[in-house]
């Protein structure tokens, strides 16, 4: 053997290895690290449960990933989830079925990302302000229709989002699941989503080709308020009522996932399985720090640490 | 190339506050040849450009393509009339595949509406193959070097069937051997009846690219030449005009002292090769040489904003082990960069917090600021400098730009620096306050600080230099006595010409 072909041959291995993204490695230690903890940690149950509980987070997070590569960010998402779940059970009090509330809630969800992105595109305002300021009035919103209280969601179809199973998977699971090949597909298949991407790396350039940045803002957005009333309708489902407040934080967890994931906070680049990725890293590491009994002060702190070492890991790693 | 005219520009006009830019211009252009737009920085070949696509209006005269007077109201229509133009700065998106970037904007769609990849690819693969361009079109275009994003926007013009192509100082980044990809892409383009405007002031490539040359000096047209029939003496002359130059401002300080600044064997990667030089204290040393030579980067290397590969920086007789802005300020060296605006002010900022923010250790040890002293520094160099300011706090941005590199310059001298590194001093200043900045590195030369002034107005160099250097390709090739040389000469090594000594 010559050297020559010595080393394509580590070459390729290498490739190979660097190919891997670096969350595969991230869950599967995790995994073993938390089979050690906790001794039902790898129970079936509990596997289950993390998944259902990763399912709103995995929705949440391609609202998030979808605004970090179209070079913005959306810190609105976690109040939608809240007020969309309040709009989805004050129908249904109301005496709408569970069909035409849910449709309410996330048209609701899609209309307030659509108010964010159109804000956005045309005023050139910072993603972060306009978003924030979106937080803070939906939040407010859902306080304001829910009186400030819990609004009870106890219709058994209803249940089906958050609670129901198809054999072993939950509903919420392929919901999500649903989600992600539909977006992957907008995302690779469309011109809307190579011009999502064009928009992000570099706007100037998009804008040049003819692209309308506002168009895709303005929809990048509503995409995003829409997933987010889906999640909020799957939590008050999940907990038979909804909170005004449910959502609170959860867009943090999604813009987390989206990074985790490999996508740039500079624009234009990452991946939607990443992001994937990355919502069930932070859902395994939420429930086996929490299965390992640790003091929930504590498993924020060690949350926020693996976080930022997986992200330099993976930064180190290209 | 005796092809058939495409397009004529005649006695273009273009004028801006203060200035006129471009002075009865007359340039045409034939079918299926490469004319070459020659002149120094600011000679007006890129206003010219941008009139041409549109994105000025000129105040006179007209642009006739193909026969028929068109008003060129925006690049998009221009685009549409089939002239594209490369900017030196790409407009390529980086995470897009090179098929994606092609045809960004103008997917091919299937019968659903979605994106038809086979096609996509196909096409791009067609345009690529067609220019003899080895890229894969599935690669992500940040995986590609300088070169090949460059052959990439050809690829992308040549799609939007553009007949006109205007590349601005191509070669400007690339290595040898690109540049020869780069013509090789050029001749294709040629031989399909394409013509193109060729913009550069690099000498050698004019004689095997081009076919024909036309000269712009000062916003004027000097002439247009067949290359084959030009000596490049000619051109240079051509360029740099006949005028009288300037009398040397400066008598050389005879009473030199120690060395200022001393570069040895300074390295970084392509970009700075071997450079050796010093200033002694008392002296200006002007660095010349054409936009890309590696002036800025060499300013940058030495003032510790890049990292260096290897090589040693002694500042006023102290070897400076690991070159950072802190440490260059610490032996009493400033830089005043190029982008005042971007790199040298904090515009928001009143006046006074900018002149005194490199020395805030030294004025106030205690780490306490004292609001009335500031005040008293900062209008004593308003005094001083005669800045045109109405008070000491009003913000950098609302000054002008003579007013605001004066700000940058009394930074320094507020640090009492005995080295300063200037980067193009009088870029955008009007003449006045252009004289104003001249007479004060003179003064402070005069006082024993060490000055290396880059610049691309090689009157400025002759004028205020004792010795200069001359840089080209990341290296300097001559160092020239500042009394006894010529723009010619100095041109002439900048470009090329002359063998490196």
């Amino acid at each position: 053997m010559t050297p020559e072909t010595l080393t394509g041959r580590t070459q390729t291995r290498i490739s190979f290895f660097r190919k891997i993204p670096g969350n595969i490695y991230a869950v599967v230690l995790l995994l073993v690290v938390f089979r050690f903890t906790s001794a039902e940690f790898l129970n079936l149950s509990n596997l289950l449960n993390i998944v259902q509980q990763g399912s709103i987070l995995a929705i949440v997070s391609i609202g998030s990933f979808l605004a970090i590569v179209s070079h913005g960010i959306d810190l609105s998402l976690g109040a939608i989830v809240g007020l969309a779940g309040i709009v989805a059970a004050l129908a249904m009090e109301a005496g709408l079925g569970v069909g035409p509330a849910c449709l309410l809630a996330l048209l609701a969800g899609a209309l307030f990302g659509a108010v964010s992105g159109f804000v956005i595109a045309r005023t050139y305002i910072n993603p972060f302000i306009v978003t924030l300021g979106m937080m803070g009035i939906g939040e407010g919103l859902a306080l304001v229709l829910g009186k400030g209280a819990t609004v009870s969601a106890g219709n058994p179809v209803f249940k089906i989002f958050g609670g129901g199973n198809v054999g072993l998977v939950p509903v919420a699971a392929l919901i999500a699941m649903g989600c992600y090949f539909i977006f992957s597909f907008i995302l690779k298949r469309t011109a809307l989503g190579t011009h999502i991407y064009a928009v992000g790396g570099n706007e100037e350039a998009a804008v040049l080709s003819g692209i309308s940045a506002h168009r895709v803002k303005l929809v990048v957005y509503s995409f995003n308020g829409l997933l987010a009333g889906l999640a909020g309708i799957i939590m008050a489902s999940r907990l038979g009522a909804a909170n005004p407040s449910q959502g609170i934080g959860i867009e943090f967890d999604g813009i987390a996932a989206a990074v985790v994931g490999g996508a740039s906070l500079a624009g234009g680049k990452g991946s939607i399985w990443g992001a994937l990725g990355g919502a069930v890293i932070i859902a395994i590491l939420r429930n086996g720090l929490n299965m390992a009994g640790l003091p929930m002060a504590l498993q924020m702190v060690i949350l926020g640490m693996i976080i930022v070492a997986i992200v330099t890991i993976d930064s180190l790693r290209s | 190339m005796s092809g058939t005219e495409v397009l004529r520009l005649e006695g273009i006009v273009k004028e801006f506050p203060g200035v006129k830019a471009l002075d009865n211009v007359t340039f045409d252009l034939r079918a299926g040849e490469v004319h070459v737009l020659l002149g120094e920085n600011g000679a007006g070949k890129s206003t010219l450009m941008k009139v041409l696509v549109g994105v000025y209006h000129p105040e006179a005269g007209n642009i006739v393509l193909k026969g028929k007077k068109v008003r060129m109201e925006n690049p998009r229509q221009a685009q549409n009339q089939g002239i594209a133009i490369i900017y030196q700065e790409f407009n390529l998106v980086p995470y897009l595949t090179v098929a994606q970037n092609i045809y960004l904007g103008r997917e091919p769609k299937t019968q659903f509406g979605l994106v038809d990849q086979r096609r996509l690819k196909s096409e791009a693969r067609r345009v690529l193959d067609f220019l003899k361009i080895d890229i894969d079109e599935n690669a992500p275009v940040y995986t590609l070097g300088v070169a090949q994003q460059q052959l990439v926007e050809v690829a992308k013009a040549l799609s939007l069937e553009a007949d006109i192509l205007v590349m601005d100082e191509p070669t400007a980044t690339l290595s040898e051997h690109e540049i020869g990809r780069l013509f090789a892409t050029i001749k294709t383009l040629k031989t399909h009846g394409v013509s193109i405007i060729y913009i550069s002031h690099r000498l050698q490539e004019i004689k095997i690219i081009g076919d024909r040359v036309t000269v712009l000096r000062d916003g004027r047209t000097v002439g247009t030449q067949l290359v084959a029939e030009t000596e490049l003496e000619t051109l240079i002359q051509m360029m740099v005009g006949r005028e009288i130059v300037k009398k040397r401002m400066r008598k050389t300080n005879t009473a030199l002292s120690g060395e200022a600044l001393k570069v040895s064997r300074l390295n970084r990667g392509k970009v700075l090769r071997d450079i050796n030089l010093t200033v002694r204290q008392g002296e200006i040393v002007g660095l010349a040489g054409l936009v890309g030579s590696g002036r800025t980067e060499l300013a940058r290397a030495v003032y510790g904003i890049d990292r260096i590969d290897s090589g040693e920086i002694e500042i006023m007789g102290k070897r400076i082990r690991h070159p950072s802005p802190q440490q260059c300020i610490r032996q009493e060296m400033g830089f005043l960069p190029e982008n005042r605006k971007e790199d040298g002010l904090a515009l928001i900022l009143p006046l006074k917090d900018n002149i005194i923010q490199a020395s805030l250790r030294k004025l106030f040890p205690s780490g306490i600021l004292s609001l009335s002293r500031e005040r008293d520094i900062a209008k004593r160099y308003v005094r001083d400098l005669a800045m045109a300011a109405p008070d000491v706090a009003r913000m950098a941005k609302f000054l002008s730009g003579g007013t605001q590199q004066k700000v940058v310059l009394a930074k320094w001298l507020c640090t009492e620096s005995k080295m300063l590194i200037f980067d193009e001093p009088t870029r955008g200043i009007d003449v006045g306050a252009k004289e104003e900045i001249h007479s004060l590195m003179n003064g402070l030369a005069a006082k024993g600080v060490g000055i290396l002034m880059i610049s691309s107005e090689l009157p400025e160099i002759l004028t205020l230099s004792d010795r200069i250097y001359v840089m080209r390709e990341g290296a300097i090739v001559h160092e020239l006595d500042a009394s006894a040389t010529t723009q010619e000469e100095i041109i002439g090594f900048a470009a090329g010409k002359r063998a490196a000594a």
